[in-house]
């Protein structure tokens, strides 16, 4: 029963930092607006056209879209991990962000962007592609990750795929237009704030299913942490958890990185302060606990990203480095015996 | 499975063939595995017992051949069925580091629970009571990898128990024990399978021990499979030949093996039947690779119960020992 409580305080605890989070991320920006003023911007409709102008088309898209991001990369990051049974798996560890990048590549320098039949063709299209190439690149080290049981050797193909990928990058913009050139260089800053309502609802669309498939993963996932041959005998169908977690992580390492662009470090740490707070391997704890700590984290990252009462917006993505990178290094302080791949 | 119904159930393979064809290690075999029996599957390294231990819980494909269960075809069953139907304990190692003991005898429940897998009060009490069959109800909220080599195997049968199932396959349980635990395991089967009735499959090396405990033998011999009491494999001379080697041989009177040493020496002595000095005085004769005779002998040992001193005399003159060891000493510098 102690047990229970404690795990209710947690969730409890951490919903309540989710809210502040959110209207912290709503008040801060360029200019401060005060917390009644979103209140009743939001729910009222009282306010001025500023205000408005500032809350409905920047602040809320951002916020939601880190919102988004911050389910979407932990959940991607703890089913990987689980699946690699590797601490250190994670969409962008293993080159999967990567390969969402090449996809984008692949659209806007061969000028998919340029065939401008809508918005929505434009941002269906990049979505396509980015989902294509992390699924692309996931299939491939699941390939290798067969042969290869060190999973700091696993790390090290991941990152390679990254520079392969990378490398073809770099050829497709050495022959493109310099128009398409800049396109693409814009969206490889990575941000939050250029994210439009309809991509947003996309976005939403397509991570709320991930979230949805993943909860039936939780049970079996839990049994896979004893061996295969064992969850096999038990009943999983381990084909079929591994077709999931493929599907799943790449349609959320390719949404993400086709709206906010290579965002990295995020995936691989949160599962492991998820497993830090609660204190359990339990997917059942740590699946919703993950898609907390996520959004939290993400939002703070962006709040810090904003750097309050300037005019200055970092790139989120050398924030979420600066987060997430040492927790990477505490966990190999940690686990020293990471190589044994458990 | 209710226990009323666990008494009187056949889990039957039928043609059944294993291995890479067209190199079967088994083929086309008919088995039977019946309620309350203990049955111990046997046969040289690479015969293909492991092969048929995963084939029969269904964790690989047979080549060919169908396998039931009163009567029924199995391989109709969804996987989950199948998990009611069989648990096994493998030879393969528990990999993630932080789970309990807790976690991994839960585990056994997953056929059985929601698609949340939430533990309810029967659940529970299941899981509380296996845990106390296999007596390590004291190690609950241990890590798994914290345990002893036997305390993890017994952990393994807990979970099966856990999971409810009429049979039990367990792929060399006793690897890796010392004495006491081979020992203790295999009492734990058998009473397993005689007061639960419960059908319990093992493949195992330790022939002695199996001789002394399993109900059945499912013996390998060249692709085929001898099914029959161990007393009886042994009686026919089929165990004798299937493990018969260069280097060992099957003592059917002692109902063990013996290594098979050339005998470069040759010493008279008698030993008396029964006497535990004789016994053991030949276990060091042997090893030094004397020929016991009863024929007069270049050599003569003699045991003086009275003194309890070994006198040895020939050769090498009269020699009088207080212990086996003064003996064989003696005898290999003085041999060599």
């Amino acid at each position: 029963m102690a047990r229970n409580t404690s795990l209710v305080w947690k969730f409890a605890a951490l919903s309540v930092i989710l809210v502040g989070a959110i209207f912290a991320n709503l008040m801060a920006g360029s200019t401060l607006i005060p917390f009644f003023d979103i209140f009743s911007t939001l729910f009222f409709d009282e306010s001025s056209q500023v205000n408005y102008y500032i809350i409905w088309e920047l602040r809320l898209p951002k916020t939601i879209a880190a919102i988004l991001v911050g389910f979407a990369l932990p959940l991607a990051g703890l089913l990987l991990q689980s699946l690699f049974r590797n601490p250190l798996a994670g969409p962008y560890v293993l080159g999967i962000s990567s390969g969402a990048s090449l996809g984008v590549a692949i659209f806007v320098l061969l000028g998919g962007s340029t065939l401008y039949a809508s918005a929505w063709f434009f941002s269906g299209g990049i979505s396509f592609f980015a989902i294509l190439g992390a699924m692309l690149v996931l299939l491939a080290v699941l390939g290798i990750s067969h042969k290869i049981h060190d999973s700091v050797s696993l790390l090290i193909v991941g990152t390679m795929f990254g520079s392969i990928t990378g490398a073809l990058v770099s050829v497709l913009q050495y022959f493109s237009s310099p128009e398409l050139l800049q396109r693409f260089i814009i969206w490889t800053f990575g941000s939050l704030g250029g994210i439009h309502w309809h991509e947003i609802g996309m976005m939403t669309t397509l991570v709320l299913v991930s979230i949805i498939l993943s909860f039936q993963l939780m049970k079996p996932l839990n049994v896979l942490l004893i061996n295969e041959e064992y969850a096999l005998s038990l009943g999983v169908s381990v084909r079929k958890i591994r077709f999931l977690v493929i599907i799943i992580s790449s349609l959320l390492a390719g949404i993400v990185t086709a709206f906010a662009g290579p965002i990295v470090f995020i995936g691989i740490a949160v599962p492991h302060l998820a497993r830090n707070v609660f204190r359990t391997n339990d997917h059942r704890i740590l699946l919703p606990a993950v898609l907390l700590i996520g959004a939290i984290l993400m939002l703070m990252c962006d709040l810090i990203a904003q750097l309050p009462g300037s005019d200055i917006v970092l790139p989120i993505n050398s924030v979420t480095s600066l987060v997430g990178a040492p927790v990477i290094i505490w966990i190999i302080i940690q686990n020293k015996r990471i190589h044994e791949a458990r | 499975m209710k226990p009323d119904k666990i008494h009187n159930c056949v889990f039957e393979a039928k043609n059944l063939s294993i291995g890479y064809p067209p190199n079967f290690a088994i083929f086309n075999i008919n088995l039977q595995l019946k309620s309350g029996r203990l049955v111990a599957l046997l046969g040289p390294n690479g015969s293909g017992k492991s092969t048929l231990i995963r084939t029969l819980a269904q964790l690989i494909p047979a080549v060919s051949g169908e396998l039931y269960f009163n009567q029924l075809l199995v391989s109709k069953n969804s996987s989950s069925n199948w998990a009611k139907l069989i648990a096994v304990v493998l030879t393969s190692t528990v990999l993630s580091h932080n789970l309990s003991v807790f976690d991994v005898v839960a585990s056994g429940r997953f056929p059985h629970t929601n698609w949340l897998g939430k533990l309810g009060t029967d659940d529970l009490a299941i899981i509380q009571k296996s845990l106390q069959q296999v007596g390590i109800d004291n190690l609950t909220n241990r890590y798994f990898h914290h345990l002893s080599d036997g305390e993890k195997q017994r952990v393994m049968i807990a979970k099966a128990l856990a999971q409810q199932t009429p049979i039990i396959i367990l792929d060399e349980p006793t690897a890796h024990l010392d004495l006491i635990n081979r020992v203790e395991i295999m009492h734990l089967l058998q009473d397993l399978a005689h007061q639960e009735h419960k059908m319990i499959l093992i493949s195992t090396h330790e022939l002695d021990l199996a001789i002394q405990m399993a109900d059945r033998f499912w013996l390998v011999d060249e692709g085929k499979i001898l099914d029959g009491a161990p007393e009886d494999l042994i009686l026919s001379d089929n165990l004798q030949r299937v493990f018969s080697k260069l280097s060992l041989h099957f003592d059917p009177q002692m109902g063990a093996f013996r290594i098979r040493r050339s005998l470069t020496h040759q010493i008279h002595f008698v030993p008396q039947i029964g006497n535990q000095f004789h016994f053991w005085t030949l276990n060091g004769l042997n090893k030094l690779g004397f020929d016991i005779t009863e024929k007069p002998s270049d050599l003569t040992l003699l045991f003086d119960d009275s003194t309890a001193k070994w006198l040895l005399a020939g050769k090498f003159g009269e020699q009088q020992f207080d212990n086996l060891a003064e003996l064989s000493d003696f005898l290999l510098s003085n041999l060599v």
